[in-house]
């Protein structure tokens, strides 16, 4: 391989980083393991980014433009994370809450199907992330992080567990509303 | 009892679902395709809360010298060298001034922006959160971020002055500001007097100079500036790129920039003190690279060159980031420099001071870096490195991340004094091997440093 192939590979990758890891986080029930997904799929990829740039070899010859470059690499890419999500199932299956086949597939399709739309979607959560009042915003982001648990959270809070997690789904429902809305009125399409 | 799906979906993301409500989740799921897409929005929602929890709790952990997620990001502020005395001087003695001029005319002449943070500003008529209509903006001092329809963030620093021909196009007339355009706001241009910079999704900063010049600099993606002169020939500017565009149209390569944390903004002390001057011998033609200057900046997390996206300074595993090189000033140098042969990088300064060489300590050491500099026993890393050439012989982290490790070297320079400083790449003897490029960092005053660090 090329040294100017690893350069490349940095930056396709780096661009297709953040559909990947929430293609991934779609189908699997917890964050640890999209992660690890996710990270099994970026060496997956660079093992065989070789394959790629073989069965390319209009962009070997610089004649595809940026855009459509990253395009097929996003697509080749969400199509080797949907099977290391396949493998994941296969060795967790047993312990794991896990989507049967059916539901998993379905998923997997319209989810890449519908990226553009989810892509869109998540750029505007973030910004509605960011709208939230700071004390909200901070508790949300605490109880998403690794050393807090969220009976302590709730115990600060003055909420039972029940209610801190019933707050939290109506934050989300909340962002998913704002994100919509954003969308919506102003001019997204 | 049947819960509602949205709370399947709530208890699935939690871990708190049963068994039998998960039999319930995947039937519903599997029949309704409208379900199906509530889910998937309903998990991008945990997939941004997610990502911004660690940067959160970095935060909380005095990690990076990030402001919450409602403050100013540590976006890079372009403030050139030859103009920060001056701006320092501006800042202190100007008087805080608001304009936000009522709009004209009804709606066409005035767009919607959201006012998302300010700094530093007096007697201002709206509060962040407010949504005002605004065409004409003018700031004396401060610091503000609006967000624009279509996503677009916009930044201006005082004293600054311009005015919203449309939603997607700016007028610079004086003054700084940078623009975070993000994927639809793809085609927000700023106009200026010499040059009109056209946004290709992307973020970027443009300043007037004294003689109306625009400078321009790409932080992320890609812009094309149109000089009036060369119109049908627009430059194609990527990231780590910058042009400054004279008021005859003609443009030539910005070597340097300074990039500051926006919290400094208002501190006369952190602006740039003029002290380092640096360049290298390529040509307008054969590079648009421009080095990126950190004014106080080197610490734990930030960021080592202009143009890598994720790999940060770090302190060596289980250390504290080494005291003499906290605060010094950063020069952010190009990532792929690392494979440039004959490099030549120049510095000098107008103060005494320390250089700094932060050096991959793989593989031998070049003869003008052992013949020049001293080796100090400080060692920091860079990273995470994604599995590239360059960490081929590093094994992961528990984490799986790559981290490679740099030795210090030192030296001191007085003003007057150049520097030269040569390439990263291994000699192609000693075989196929991949150093990473190296870093630089400057420290004035190094006596007083001393001084206070045995004071204390």
């Amino acid at each position: 391989m090329q040294s100017h192939d690893h350069e490349d590979f940095l930056q396709l990758y780096s661009a297709s980083e953040p559909t990947i890891r929430a293609f991934v986080r779609s189908l699997v029930p917890n964050q640890r393991d999209a992660s690890e997904i996710a990270q099994n799929t970026a060496v997956v990829l660079w093992r065989r980014f070789h394959v790629f740039v073989e069965k390319h070899p209009e962009y070997k010859a610089a004649e595809l433009e940026v855009e459509d470059i990253h395009a097929h690499f996003k697509r080749w890419a969400m199509t080797v994370a949907r099977y290391e999500v396949l493998s994941w199932r296969r060795d967790k299956a047993r312990d794991r809450h896990v989507f049967s086949d059916t539901l998993h597939e379905m998923l997997s399709s319209e989810a890449e199907e519908k990226e553009p739309h989810l892509e869109k979607l998540q750029y505007a959560l973030e910004s509605c992330l960011k709208k939230l009042p700071q004390d909200r915003r901070d508790l949300l982001l605490e109880a998403y992080t690794a050393r807090n648990k969220p009976q302590e959270l709730a115990t600060r809070t003055g909420k039972t567990l029940n209610a801190f997690y019933q707050w939290m789904h109506r934050i989300r429902l909340s962002l998913v509303k704002c994100a919509k809305r954003t969308l919506a009125t102003e001019s997204y399409q | 009892m049947t819960l509602e799906p949205s709370k399947l979906f709530a208890k699935y993301v939690d871990g708190t679902i049963s068994p039998e409500e998960f039999s319930v989740l995947d039937e519903r799921l599997s029949k309704d395709p409208n379900l199906r897409e509530e889910f998937l929005e309903y998990m991008r929602v945990c997939v941004v809360i997610e990502d911004n929890a660690p940067i959160f709790e970095a935060q909380k952990e005095g990690l990076l010298e990030l402001p919450p997620l409602n403050k100013p990001k540590p976006s890079k502020l372009i403030q050139f060298a030859k103009w920060s005395v001056a701006t320092a001087a501006c800042a202190t003695i100007a008087l805080t001034l608001w304009t936000f001029y009522p709009k004209k005319t009804p709606a066409e002449s005035a767009i919607t922006a959201q006012v998302i943070d300010l700094k530093d500003v007096e007697d201002q008529p709206f509060e962040v959160g407010d949504k005002i209509g605004l065409n004409e903006l003018q700031i004396a001092s401060g610091w503000v971020r609006l967000e624009l329809p279509k996503g677009v963030v916009f930044d201006m620093y005082g004293p600054a002055k311009g005015e919203f021909v449309s939603d997607q196009r700016f007028r610079l007339d004086s003054g700084r500001l940078n623009v975070d355009v993000g994927p639809l706001g793809k085609g927000f241009t700023v106009v200026t007097d010499s040059a009109e910079i056209v946004d290709l999704g992307t973020e970027f900063g443009v300043e007037i100079g004294d003689d109306s010049e625009a400078k321009v600099a790409v932080f992320s993606g890609e812009v094309e500036v149109h000089s009036n002169k060369e119109v049908k020939n627009p430059r194609l500017l990527t990231q780590g790129e910058g042009v400054q565009v004279a008021s005859n149209g003609k443009s030539s390569r910005l070597m340097s920039i300074n990039i500051a944390d926006q919290d400094k903004i208002s501190d006369s002390s952190a602006i740039f003190a003029d002290n380092i001057n640096i360049r290298d011998d390529f040509t307008t033609d054969e590079s648009l690279r421009y080095y990126g200057i950190l004014s106080g900046g080197l610490r734990e997390g930030v960021h080592s060159y202009t143009t890598h996206p994720t790999v940060r300074w770090k302190s060596d595993a289980d250390q504290e980031f080494p005291t003499e090189l906290q605060g010094a000033d950063l020069i952010q140098t190009f990532y792929k420099d690392r494979l440039e042969r004959d490099l030549n990088i120049s510095l000098d300064v107008k103060n005494p001071s320390k250089v700094y060489v932060i050096f991959d300590e793989r593989y031998p050491t070049p003869e003008w870096l052992s013949e020049n500099f001293t080796e100090t026993d400080m060692v920091v890393r860079s990273g995470p490195w994604r599995p590239v050439m360059i960490v081929q012989d590093i094994l992961p982290d528990n984490q799986g991340y790559f981290y490679v490790r740099y030795k210090v070297w030192s030296k001191d320079l007085s003003p007057g004094e150049t520097l030269n400083m040569g390439e990263s790449r291994v000699p192609e003897s000693e075989g196929r091997l991949f150093r990473a490029m190296y870093g630089i960092a400057v420290r004035e005053n190094v006596q007083q440093f001393a001084q206070a660090n045995t004071e204390n």
